[in-house]
């Protein structure tokens, strides 16, 4: 198989590997990488337990292509967290009791990362609107929500 | 997935690969092509990304159209300021696509290949008499986007060909647009049915207006019939519930896993008749209704 080499940033860090073109980006980070963060849940779009934010926006890296990302910037949830100082939503989140079994919520908050990066002040429906690319099935998602808005205090103060 | 990738960096260098290759299919926000793939409804011997092509992306406007690259994103249309001026009902169309991680990468482009009955700008696109050009290595062409769906996941297009531009008619004074979907849920639902309609208004007088029309077909369609009924017809309230009833009794939709016909049908009538007050609305705000 024909191996491409791409160059990309993974959380602030310069990558050049080898992948065939078949690989997806979610398996390149977790098996290749050894950054397990990221969650294969439904495979098609629609649970984003394997969001990323790539160049600021989050996309569902089990439906992207690694080769593709050739030049880009991603995010997994390993590169919040500031050696042992959590990221203010990986500190609201665990306080709210917006984690329960965890597997959401990398994606969870990835997806409120890139939503704070873009509108630090979100109203409750605005958040509701930004991670509704991701399911959660224990918190009923009030909690997600509180604990984005705390969050949201905190990195605006 | 076993197939060989190719990513020309230039249009020139994407018309000679496609010149040469069979069996391949287009690789722009994959969010739908991938999984295919995955799920093996698909083998493609070949996958050309698009990514790469600078001239397939950007959004401009010009006199009375906006240019829009294939690869714009349906976040990118959603957020575009000029969209929102000029093309609103399609801005309307790209937010309530898939969830926020599938508009990011996903495009309208792909969106219109896919050819899916359910898409969501299809309709939006066709009620702004959205013209499509079509590239081949020596040849160029424009047609109506409602000329190049073959049925569900076909289009008329043929190897070689690809899509280059989208010419999207501006909305102007006088005229408003609107988009209405029924999907199971808010977020991340394909619609089970979807409706556009743009219309201009000359006092009280409806001079001119498009219907269209997603998953009642195996095609995005338009609603020529009424379109002609409506036409100077008073724009009142009546007047769309008619129409609604007409646009019900028009259309042939089918029982399949997302719904049923006689639902389809019945919200149809209703959707219309939304869609219609909500254009007359905005005919009479602003341009653009921003």
């Amino acid at each position: 198989m024909n191996k491409k080499l791409i160059k990309f940033t993974l959380n602030d860090k310069e990558y050049k590997v080898e992948v065939e073109p078949q690989v997806l980006l979610v398996d390149l980070i977790r098996e290749e990488l050894g950054l397990t963060g990221t969650k294969v849940g439904c495979g098609e779009g629609e649970c984003g337990a394997c969001t990323v934010i790539m160049d600021g926006k989050t996309v569902n890296s089990c439906m992207v292509l690694a080769v593709t990302v050739d030049g880009k910037k991603i995010t997994t949830i390993e590169g919040l967290a500031k050696g042992e100082e959590l990221h203010p939503l990986q500190k609201s989140f665990v306080e709210e009791g917006a984690v329960q079994c965890g597997f959401c919520t990398p994606g969870m908050i990835l997806s409120s990362k890139a939503l704070l990066d873009e509108n630090p002040n979100p109203t409750p429906e605005e958040i509701k609107k930004g991670l509704s690319g991701n399911l959660c099935r224990c918190t009923g998602y009030a909690k997600i929500v509180k604990a984005v808005e705390k969050a949201s205090k905190e990195l605006n103060k | 997935m076993n197939f060989e990738y190719y990513n020309p960096k230039s249009m020139e260098e994407l018309l000679n690969v496609l010149d040469n290759l069979r069996n391949y299919y287009f690789l722009a926000g994959g969010t739908d092509i991938v999984v295919k793939m995955k799920d093996k409804i698909v083998s493609p011997q070949n996958i050309v990304d698009l990514n790469d092509v600078q001239e397939l992306k950007g959004i401009s406007s010009e006199e009375d159209h906006l240019n829009i690259g294939p690869l714009a994103t349906h976040t990118e249309i959603e957020e575009s300021d000029l969209v929102k001026k000029y093309a609103y009902v399609l801005a309307e169309a790209a937010a309530q696509v898939g969830s926020p991680q599938i508009r990011n990468i996903g495009t309208v482009g792909g969106n219109i290949g896919n050819a899916s009955p359910a898409a969501d700008t299809v309709p939006a696109l066709l009620v702004l008499d959205t013209t499509v050009q079509i590239e081949s290595k020596n040849h160029k062409e424009e047609k109506n986007l409602l000329d190049i769906f073959k049925g569900p996941g076909k289009t008329f297009l043929t190897e070689g060909q690809v899509i280059t531009k989208l010419k999207v008619r501006s909305i102007k004074e006088g005229e408003g647009a609107a988009f209405v979907k029924m999907g199971k849920r808010k977020a991340l639902a394909i619609s089970v049915i979807n409706c556009a309609v743009w219309l201009r208004v000359d006092k009280d007088e409806i001079v001119e207006v498009r219907i269209a029309f997603g998953s009642v077909a195996p095609t995005p369609i338009r609603l020529l019939e009424v379109e002609k009924w409506l036409k100077g017809q008073k724009a009142e309230d009546d007047v769309f519930k008619q129409a609604a009833q007409m646009a019900q009794d028009a259309i042939k939709p089918i029982d399949d896993i997302r719904s049923t016909a006689e639902y389809r049908s019945t919200t149809a009538a209703s959707l219309v008749y939304q869609g219609l007050k909500t254009a007359l609305q905005r005919a009479r705000e602003e341009v653009g209704n921003e």
